[in-house]
């Protein structure tokens, strides 16, 4: 009863509400609101890459047909399918496949089939790729990519309206390349152990594969030890790639920078990561230098064509220009 | 020229430009002034984005939520378990295990190649790529080679199989270059030949 006049009663928080509070919170951030055309040109990014590293990047994992049978060690996926035993005729099936399907899901025909397909032929493709004594990490987040991209609507490139689907279809992929990080740390420490960053770490992959770059370097372990803590202390702190503003933004260069550094010193490139690192950007305001056609999400028959949803930008995007939308819009 | 692309871009969330306009044509019992997605009520796991999904009939809506919701959990089930006591046989779900481990700066760096002789005389250094098989691989095949010197004899035939006839291998060793290590630095360098095959 002597209440302050203006003092709130207080909120009771039972364990309940806050639960469901933070699921909500979770599912704001996981299904975050980015604009559907970003998907789409990212899907369009994906697929070319995926034709480039089939015919350059990977092809080398054509000549595990080559290689005699019984190197093939099957991997539990392998193993439990059962894969084939890769031979010259099925890499040859496996890569035209994927050449095809990849090219028919850039030009959107039958995508989300295409998508699938492309997933499951670039998968064993993969498998293939590790099963010869040697397994890869940096194809996680491209696998993910392609795994999740189906699920998006691949038409209307100029929408620019806020998509869930797409929102998590690039969330997915960011979480992706941040765990490739952060989980790379971590198998530091556990395999290697905390030797990792007092030890030859770099001395040995320079003796392996270092470049004219590296190669001076290995006169000085002080300062690859230094290399050493840096790289783990950027992977632990990858997350924060996930972060808005200018942590975020640093972080993703930094990203950037680092590939650059461990390409010129090592001549790995890490191409399929670096390519899923773009999820990160607004890639759909990069204007290619050809003219685009533009097609509407729903469709030229759908009455649902110009009937907004509740939203100006959609659909009839594609018949307005930009300063036409923006008096629209004003006008209202 | 990669920035200029970029040019005016910044990477906080997208601000949307989004207005809503009266629409009776999915939620007809509404009116229209109450016609936004807004009025829906939320998907699990969160509220929603409020455009493209907002004509589509909630039912569906929650449908692919919960599928997305529970791809998403199991698929980062799988890389968190598979990291912390997977192996890489568990690929896809494999840890992250590139360069994960080390070597004492008073240790050896190995590094394999083959030698082969022809059938013509002719002595061969051969990087594992001529044979179409990766370093790393060959390193994560190292005890198989030792073990299994009959594995060279068919990586010589595939080899021959696809060169002239006088290139074909009469002679193929696996040796492993060892580079050792004091203070951090290299200091001297041997080989040791891990495995060979001669034709009889």
């Amino acid at each position: 009863m002597a209440r302050e006049i203006g003092r709130s009663k207080p909120v009771t928080q039972t364990p309940g509400a806050v639960l469901q509070r933070a699921a909500a919170g979770l599912g704001r951030w996981w299904y975050p609101s980015l604009p559907h055309n970003r998907a789409v040109v990212f899907r369009s990014i994906i697929y070319t890459f995926v034709i480039v590293d089939v015919l350059l990047t990977s092809f080398a994992i054509g000549w595990h047909g080559e290689l005699p049978g019984e190197l093939y060690q099957p991997l539990l996926i392998g193993r439990i399918l059962p894969l084939p035993v890769p031979t010259p005729l099925l890499l040859s099936v496996i890569k035209t496949a994927l050449l095809v399907f990849s090219a028919l899901a850039l030009v959107r025909k039958m995508p989300r089939l295409t998508g699938i397909a492309v997933f499951v032929l670039y998968l064993e493709w993969m498998v293939v790729n590790f099963s010869y004594g040697k397994v890869d990490h940096d194809r996680f987040a491209l696998l993910v990519a392609l795994a999740v991209l189906p699920t998006v609507s691949p038409n209307a490139t100029q929408d620019e309206g806020p998509d869930e689907a797409a929102g998590w279809a690039l969330r997915c992929v960011q979480v992706a390349v941040v765990l490739t990080y952060f989980m790379a740390a971590y198998a530091k420490l556990r395999f290697g152990g905390i030797e990792w960053l007092n030890g030859a770490t770099l001395v040995r992959a320079i003796l392996r594969r270092g470049t004219v770059v590296a190669d001076p370097l290995i006169a000085y372990p002080a300062l690859l030890i230094g290399a050493q803590y840096l790289i783990v202390a950027f992977e632990l702190a990858s997350p924060l790639m996930l972060a808005k503003g200018r942590l975020g933004r640093v972080l993703l260069w930094a990203a950037f920078a680092f590939h650059a550094g461990i390409y010129a010193t090592l001549r790995l490139s890490f191409i399929p990561h670096l390519v899923c690192l773009l999820a990160f950007l607004p890639v759909e305001r990069v204007r290619p230098p050809w003219p685009v056609t533009t097609r509407s999400r729903t469709g030229r028959g759908s009455p649902d064509r110009y009937s907004s949803q509740g939203h100006v930008c959609q659909g009839s995007a594609t018949k307005l220009s930009r300063k036409a939308l923006a008096e629209r819009v004003s006008t209202r | 020229m990669f920035r200029s692309c970029f040019s005016g871009v910044t990477f906080e969330a997208y601000r949307l430009r989004v207005v809503r306009v009266p629409s009776t044509e999915h939620h007809p019992q509404k009116g229209a002034a109450n016609a936004g997605a807004g009025d829906q009520p939320p998907a699990p796991g969160g509220s929603t984005s409020r455009a493209f999904t907002a004509g589509l009939p909630t039912a569906a809506r929650r449908r692919g939520r919960l599928v997305r919701n529970l791809l998403t959990a199991l698929v980062f089930l799988g890389v968190i378990t598979s990291s912390v006591w997977g192996e890489d046989d568990h690929f896809p779900f494999a840890p992250f295990r590139m360069y994960s481990t080390t070597t004492s700066p008073s240790g050896t760096v190995t590094m394999p190649h083959f030698e082969a002789v022809t059938v013509s005389g002719a002595r061969l250094e051969l990087e594992t790529e001529d044979l179409g098989l990766r370093t790393a691989e060959v390193l994560g095949l190292m005890d198989r080679f030792r073990r299994e010197p009959a594995l060279l004899r068919r990586l010589a035939q595939t080899h021959g199989a696809t060169g002239p006839a006088r290139s074909r291998l009469a002679e193929l060793s696996l040796v492993q270059g060892i580079h050792s290590l004091r203070d951090g630095r290299p200091d001297g360098y041997s080989e040791e030949i891990v495995s060979v095959w001669r034709e009889r």
